[in-house]
């Protein structure tokens, strides 16, 4: 059982309880409702031949996503500054930079061949910018990790998520502004254009979300881990294997793009999707039962948000046995006012 | 409550589980619909700004030469090939030969906003047939980055009657995008002939990087119908 979704495998390549999983079940549904209509939205603007707006749309479409998950879930705690300066506005900046190197170069959707990953343009766009892209999402998420009210593995993987994807999302809105010279119809085909779209709205954001989660999870757990017991959290708490992970993550993209032909490139990132989800999904299944293991008995019970049954205020639901830190985090309760003495009710 | 983890930061129990997500049911899909509306809206808003500052593809291109041009090019010369003894004329006010050797020539035609291509090919029919050189010209340019969309049948730049130097041929018109990038792709107009005599074959190929139907109907007929009318197969 996947410990944020027990209804799940933990190995299966679920996208939602993967990205979202401090949401209970229900509320996961209408996220994936609201996936979908989203990805329908980009693929109607896409057959119209709106391409800019659908790439517009394409590329906002999970940083959207990302923000209501926040909010929904209360992960920054009430204080949202932080997080989401440290999240959504650093991803933008860094996005902002990496979309205008990116559009001096170009980003070559038309793969030319693993043997044009020698040039320089190639190794720009291919290697260098994603790599600045991982190394920004880890300077944020290691801002947050100093934090104390994010001590949670699901924090630190929120926060990886968020950044990475609000980099992508603003790079290639950036890079793509020169289309704004043809107005709503740019040139193009149609079928290569909803491929590209599909990359831009799910696949890359995916696969770099994925990246820099790890490498946050690894932060947590492993900064957390009694050394002594570190054994059991396997590969997920070490951050150089998190490291190198989160790069090829953030370069894989660029190079099965540039390596394999247009088609195939987009049957092979869905591979690379899985695979990172997969790998998201482990991590995030050994941070929530290593965090079980942190804490000790607790005997109070409570109405478990997912299956709405009671059970034993424990680190898992008795009844459906879900994680209870994998739920959204109470709000602070509203100030009662309190009457002076002597004043009637 | 809290337990005392040994290592690294305390952990401590939140009071967890008890609390449903704070945007729930279908607020979720309509908020991330809104907010992405908002967004597209203001890229709808940005498009329509900057469009409205572009300046498009000239529609009558000769209007929109340098001051110093006319109506029309009025101004020809003959562009000579000695070794396979063809010559053809082309509008020389207008129109550049950028590059020769002894079997292509590349012209160049400006217009305000693009620099138009016109390549000839011209060898001994022995060495290749009229099929040859379309299809050769053809993956060359889909080598470099052209995309073409399906031959052009019904447009009024379609190829109807293909003739070079009044020697029918073969003709194809194509509208497709150059680029190695989906975020800087060219609109372009292409068009392939070409035709044999029995002694030389010849193909010519017109790239014009517009895909306005008029534009590129105007710069064929400035920087092609010369070329194609006074094609001499041997002078």
């Amino acid at each position: 059982m996947y410990a944020a979704a027990p209804h799940e495998h933990s190995w299966a390549p679920h996208l939602l309880s993967s990205l979202f999983p401090q949401l209970p079940r229900a509320d996961a549904g209408f996220f994936g409702f609201a996936l979908a209509l989203g990805l329908v939205l980009v693929a109607a603007l896409g057959v119209a031949r709106l391409y800019p707006l659908a790439l517009l749309v394409a590329a906002v479409l999970l940083p959207v996503l990302f923000v209501t998950y926040m909010y929904a879930a209360n992960i920054y705690e009430s204080k949202p500054g932080l997080a989401l300066s440290a999240t959504i506005g650093w991803g933008a900046l860094v996005g902002l930079v990496l979309g205008l190197i990116a559009k001096h170069h170009g980003i070559d959707f038309n793969g030319q061949g693993f043997s044009r990953l020698g040039d320089s343009t190639v190794v720009t766009t291919v290697f260098v910018l994603p790599i600045v892209g991982f190394v920004a999402s880890v300077v944020a998420v290691l801002v947050l990790y100093r934090a104390p009210r994010y001590n949670e593995v699901l924090d630190g993987a929120a926060f990886g998520a968020t950044v990475a994807v609000a980099i992508t999302s603003v790079e290639t809105i950036v890079a793509a502004t020169s289309l704004l010279h043809d107005g709503f119809r740019a040139a193009g085909s149609l079928t290569s254009w909803l491929v590209e779209l599909g990359e831009i709205a799910l696949l890359v954001p995916v696969i770099w979300a994925a990246g820099a989660g790890l490498f946050a999870i690894a932060l947590w757990l492993g900064t957390s881990v009694p050394l002594r017991e570190r054994a059991r959290t396997g590969v997920f708490a070490k951050p150089i294997v998190a490291t190198v992970l989160g790069f090829v993550f953030f370069v894989a993209p660029g190079v099965v793009i540039q390596g394999f032909r247009r088609n195939t490139a987009f049957f092979v990132l869905i591979g690379v999707a899985l695979v990172a989800l997969v790998v998201l999904r482990g991590a995030i299944h050994v941070g929530l039962l290593e965090e079980a293991e942190q804490v000790g008995d607790i005997s109070d019970e409570i109405e478990c948000a997912n299956c709405h049954r009671t059970t034993p205020l424990d680190l898992f639901c008795g009844r459906c046995g879900i994680a209870l830190r994998a739920l959204p985090k109470r709000r602070p309760a509203r100030r009662a006012s309190v009457p002076a003495e002597g004043t009637p009710a | 409550m809290t337990a005392v983890t040994g290592a690294g930061p305390r952990l401590r129990t939140r009071p967890a589980g008890a609390t449903g997500a704070h945007v729930q049911g279908l607020h979720v899909p309509v908020a991330t619909v809104v907010a992405i509306a908002l967004i597209a809206g203001v890229g709808a808003l940005i498009t329509a700004i900057v469009r409205s500052t572009h300046k498009p593809p000239c529609p009558a291109v000769v209007t929109c030469l340098s001051p110093g041009h006319a109506a029309g090019p009025n101004l020809t010369k003959t562009y000579p090939n000695n070794d396979l003894h063809w010559s053809f004329q082309y509008p020389s006010d207008a129109e550049k030969v950028t590059a020769h050797n002894s079997d292509a020539v590349d012209l160049h035609y400006e217009t305000k906003d693009a620099d138009n291509l016109v390549s000839l090919r011209v060898v001994p029919a022995s060495q290749q047939t009229p099929d040859g050189a379309f299809q050769a010209r053809y993956q060359q340019l889909a080598g470099q980055n052209f995309n073409f969309d399906p031959a052009d049948t019904t447009s009024i730049n379609r190829i109807v009657k293909p003739e070079i130097g009044f020697v029918p041929g073969e003709g194809n018109s194509y509208s497709g995008t150059f680029g190695t990038s989906s975020t800087q792709k060219q609109a372009v107009d292409v068009a392939i002939m070409s035709a044999t005599d029995g002694r030389l074959t010849v193909m010519l190929s017109i790239i014009v990087v517009s895909n306005d139907l008029g534009v590129v109907n105007n710069v064929r007929s400035l920087a092609a119908d010369l070329i194609l009318d006074t094609f001499s197969w041997r002078t």
